[in-house]
C-alpha cells in the first residue's frame, strides 16, 4: 500500500492509528480520491486540536469523526470505480445478449439469404440507435454487435449488387444476342 | 419497541442518504464554508452521524464541478479549505428546491390522508 498524505507528521498514538486505519480502508478509492478525502480528514483534525486543545480530548475528537469504516463506506457510495461498483453493471451486459445473438444470425443469413439478412441488420441497427442513450455506455457486446451489423449489411449489399449485377447482363444478353464471333480458321498458306 | 426504533432509524438513514448532498449545496449557497463548519452544522440537524462521513461528500462535489475550493487563513490555527458553489452548483440547488417543494407538499398531503 503506499503512503497517502503528505504530512506525516506524529499527532499521538490514537490518532497517527486512526489514520493509519483511515489509510487501508480507503485503499479501494482511486488515488485522487484517496488523497483528498485523507488530506480533508486531516485537516479537520489539525483544525479541532488547535481550536479545542483545552476542552477536547483525542478519543472524543475521534469519537466525533466517525469509525474508518463509516467514512469508507461514505467514499464508496458515490464511486463509479469498476472496482468498487458492485451492483448492476453485469446486469447491463446481460441485457445486451440478445443484441449479439440477433447481430450473429443476421451475419448467417447475409451470407446464406442476404435480403432478409441485410433487412435484420437494417432493422436491429435502428433499434441500437433509438436505445442508444439508455444502454451502457461501456457495453462490450454492444460495441459488438454493432461491428457485427455493419460487417452484415455491407456483405449483403455487395451479394445485393452482385445478384441484380448478374442478373441484367443475363437479361441484356437474352434480349440483344450478340452473335458468335467467328471462329479463325488456319488456312494454311501455300509458300 | 426495540423493533420500532429499528425501523425509525432505518427510515432516517434512508431519507438522509437522499436529501444530504442537496443540504450541503444549500448551506453552500448562503455561503462559502469551511468543512469542520459544514460538519458541524448537519450533525446539529441529524443529518449526518459522524462528522467524517462528509468528506468524501465534498471531495465529490468537487470533483463533479458542483463546488469549488480555496484556502482562507484562520486565527485559530490552520489555514482552512473554503468550498464555495460553482454555477453547476448552483443550479442544482434551485432544481432540487423546485422538486423537494412539490415533493414534500404531496407527501404531506398523502401522510394526512384519514382511514
Amino acid at each position: 500500500m503506499t503512503s497517502i498524505g503528505k504530512d506525516r507528521t506524529s499527532r499521538g498514538s490514537l490518532i497517527d492509528a486512526y489514520l493509519t486505519d483511515l489509510e487501508r480502508a480507503l485503499v479501494r478509492l482511486d488515488v485522487a480520491d484517496r488523497e483528498e478525502v485523507f488530506a480533508n480528514i486531516v485537516e479537520h483534525i489539525d483544525g479541532q486540536r488547535s481550536a479545542d486543545a483545552s476542552t477536547k480530548s483525542d478519543a472524543e475528537l475521534l469519537g466525533q469523526l466517525g469509525s474508518v469504516d463509516d467514512i469508507a463506506r461514505s467514499a464508496a457510495e458515490g464511486e463509479v470505480n469498476p472496482s468498487t461498483r458492485t451492483f448492476d453493471a453485469p446486469q447491463k451486459h446481460n441485457d445486451d445478449l440478445p443484441l449479439l445473438i440477433v447481430s450473429v444470425t443476421a451475419l448467417v443469413l447475409c451470407l446464406f439469404i442476404p435480403p432478409v439478412g441485410f433487412l435484420l441488420a437494417i432493422g436491429e441497427s435502428a433499434v441500437l440507435v433509438r436505445s442508444r442513450k439508455k444502454a451502457a455506455p461501456s457495453s462490450s457486446l454492444r460495441k459488438t454487435a454493432v461491428v457485427l451489423n455493419i460487417i452484415g449489411i455491407v456483405l449483403a449489399a455487395i451479394m445485393l449488387l452482385g445478384s441484380f449485377m448478374t442478373l441484367s447482363t443475363t437479361s441484356t444478353e437474352e434480349t440483344n444476342p450478340t452473335p458468335s464471333t467467328p471462329v479463325e480458321q488456319n488456312v494454311p498458306t501455300n509458300p | 419497541m426495540q423493533c420500532m426504533d429499528k425501523d425509525i432509524e432505518s427510515i432516517a438513514t434512508q431519507m438522509r442518504k437522499g436529501v444530504l448532498e442537496p443540504c450541503v449545496l444549500a448551506l453552500l449557497d448562503v455561503r462559502p464554508r469551511y468543512g469542520t463548519e459544514l460538519a458541524k452544522r448537519l450533525k446539529d440537524s441529524e443529518l449526518i452521524a459522524s462528522e467524517g462521513t462528509l468528506y468524501p461528500l465534498l471531495a465529490r462535489l468537487r470533483r463533479q464541478g458542483l463546488a469549488k475550493t480555496t484556502w482562507e487563513p484562520s486565527t485559530a490555527g490552520p489555514p482552512r479549505r473554503y468550498y464555495t458553489l460553482t454555477a453547476e452548483g448552483r443550479k442544482r440547488v434551485r432544481a432540487f428546491r423546485t422538486v423537494w417543494q412539490t415533493f414534500s407538499i404531496n407527501v404531506d398531503q398523502l401522510l394526512a390522508e384519514e382511514p
